[in-house]
């Protein structure tokens, strides 16, 4: 099939409607935060969600309201025609139908890469985590076991036997919360208590229906970048989600910041200097971005911003009509 | 939120959709300039020649009285195919006036442009032998219920249809008159 038959049938108009309608409904979500200085991390979430969810269905939806959008007519009254610029020849070619064809590629493999495969190692490891860890049983250990007498859910907690500083969680069938032994000798009482709620908040919250349908949903627009981007923005938030569901386990936002502070803030090395600098790697760079990202959720916690009821539904619904209204009119 | 940041809030997102939605139609209005042969208005055949170098439409001798020349609107394209649309008001005062007929030629057979006129129902479908040519005739109702016809038929390398709110008798006149 040639490049502009592909994009003439179903799923090429499918994939090119899907990713415009995405584009779109991102403008129109950071429009609505910005108009609404939204900073509840819930409600933020459920934005970024928006563009995830929205163009998995806009297409089917709108050419079963009005077939007769592929019309000349309708094409030529809308917003936007997708089919201008990939109809755009240069030397018998169309440049732009090329360019989409790898943006949808490379965004596959990063999907295929970074979030599926590791998604489906972790699913086959979690069951067994004897395999992967040497793990001491939780209630063997007393200080591990004080912090979390107070806490009203609790999933299996072990404890590993590790140098580095380590908390994480499994889902699914055996769900349950990793710490080193390290973390466990480093962190007070009450630091390791928020540390475990935020973990355990991860646990119960990856049960929601809603973080699970809109991953179901992410999933099926894995070539789309518009939707990895925002959908790594909300899982961005689901942290700060998790940090807010534990100050609530726990009543204590000073615990938490602490934890975060000593797992994942330890000072930084100074610059190197001038003329022996090296050009910054891609792990530097990423290490930098999660130590703002880390600073933001402390900034957030110290300031104990408070959820705003008024822009609960609000928000994330204006952003649902006029990202559906728009884009009902972009072909 | 108190009723004003509310309030400010939805000012701000409704001035952010607009420049998005100007914002849009610049980019739909750019690929016009790049490429000349993208479906577009014309003012006159003359211009729509010269852009797309269509030289052969083929247009109407006999028009009902309801019907003149020249068409109100000319719409055409080069790209991804050749395809021209004739667009004719009803000369009548009143409720009459709007586009009446519409003929529209494309290499493409599936050519449908929707839009002003459109067979929504076909109550009888023949074909009828048009000057040596088998056209097909549909008779109907366009969308707004008022009775419509619609004939097409092959003209070496391009399809005409001819949809008109004329009797099957009218438009069939109409058809012939294309054709020496």
């Amino acid at each position: 099939m040639s490049l502009s038959g592909f994009f003439q049938s179903y799923p090429g108009l499918y994939m090119t409607q899907a990713f415009i309608h995405s584009l779109v409904a991102s403008i129109v979500a950071e429009i609505a935060i910005k108009a609404w200085n939204v900073r509840d991390p819930a409600v933020r979430q459920k934005v970024f969600l928006i563009p995830v969810v929205v163009p998995v269905f806009l297409f089917p939806l709108f050419l079963l309201l009005g077939p007769e959008r592929g019309s000349t007519y309708f094409r030529l009254g809308t917003i936007f025609e997708s089919g201008r610029w990939l109809g755009l020849e240069t030397l018998g070619t169309h440049p732009v139908m090329g360019i989409l064809v790898v943006i949808f590629t490379i965004t596959s493999l990063v999907f295929l890469f970074q979030e599926l495969i590791p998604i489906l190692r972790h699913s086959s490891e979690s069951g067994n985590p004897e395999n992967t860890v040497r793990k001491v049983d939780f209630p063997g250990n007393p200080a591990a076991g004080a912090a979390m007498e107070t806490l009203p859910v609790l999933p299996a907690v072990f404890v590993v036997e590790d140098d580095d500083f380590l908390i994480y969680s499994t889902t699914g069938k055996n769900a349950a919360v990793y710490v080193s032994s390290s973390l466990v000798s480093t962190l007070t009482e009450e630091e390791l208590r928020s540390a475990v709620a935020h973990e355990i908040s991860h646990v119960v919250r990856n049960r929601h229906p809603m973080l699970v349908g809109a991953y179901l949903l992410r999933a099926l627009m894995f070539f789309n970048p518009i939707v990895l981007m925002e959908f790594r923005r909300a899982a961005q938030e689901e942290e700060k989600v998790c940090d807010e569901f534990a100050v609530s386990f726990t009543r204590n936002r000073r615990g938490l910041v602490q934890a975060l502070r000593k797992l994942y803030l330890p000072p930084e090395e100074p610059p190197q200097p001038r003329g022996r600098r090296t050009r910054k790697t891609a792990s530097e760079i990423e290490e930098r971005s999660h130590r703002l990202n880390i600073e933001s959720r402390i900034s957030r916690l110290e300031s104990g911003e408070d959820h705003d009821s008024g822009t609960r539904w609000l928000v994330p619904a204006a952003v649902t009509v006029a990202a559906v209204l728009i884009n009902y009119y972009i072909v | 939120m108190s009723v004003k940041r509310t309030a400010f809030g939805f000012l701000a997102f409704a001035a952010g959709l607009a420049i998005l939605v100007i914002a849009l139609k610049t980019l739909n209005w750019l690929p016009l300039i790049a490429q000349k042969d993208l479906m577009r208005r014309y003012p006159d055949f003359e211009e729509m020649r010269t852009s797309l170098g269509i030289r052969e439409v083929l247009v109407p001798s006999y028009f009902p009285e309801e019907f003149r020349w020249p068409p109100t609107g000319i719409l055409a394209q080069g790209k991804p195919y050749p395809a021209v649309i004739m667009e004719f008001e009803g000369s009548k005062a009143g409720k009459d006036r709007g586009i009446g007929m519409m003929i529209y030629q494309s290499v493409e057979d599936n050519f449908t442009p929707g839009g002003p006129m459109e067979l929504s129902r076909v109550r009888e479908r023949a074909t009828y032998p048009l000057k040596g040519r088998s056209a097909i005739l549909d008779v109907g109702f366009c969308g707004n219920g008022e009775p419509c016809s619609r004939i097409s038929w092959r003209e070496k390398s391009v399809r005409i249809t001819v949809l008109a709110r004329l009797t099957p008798f009218e438009l069939m006149k109409v058809a012939e008159s294309m054709l020496r």
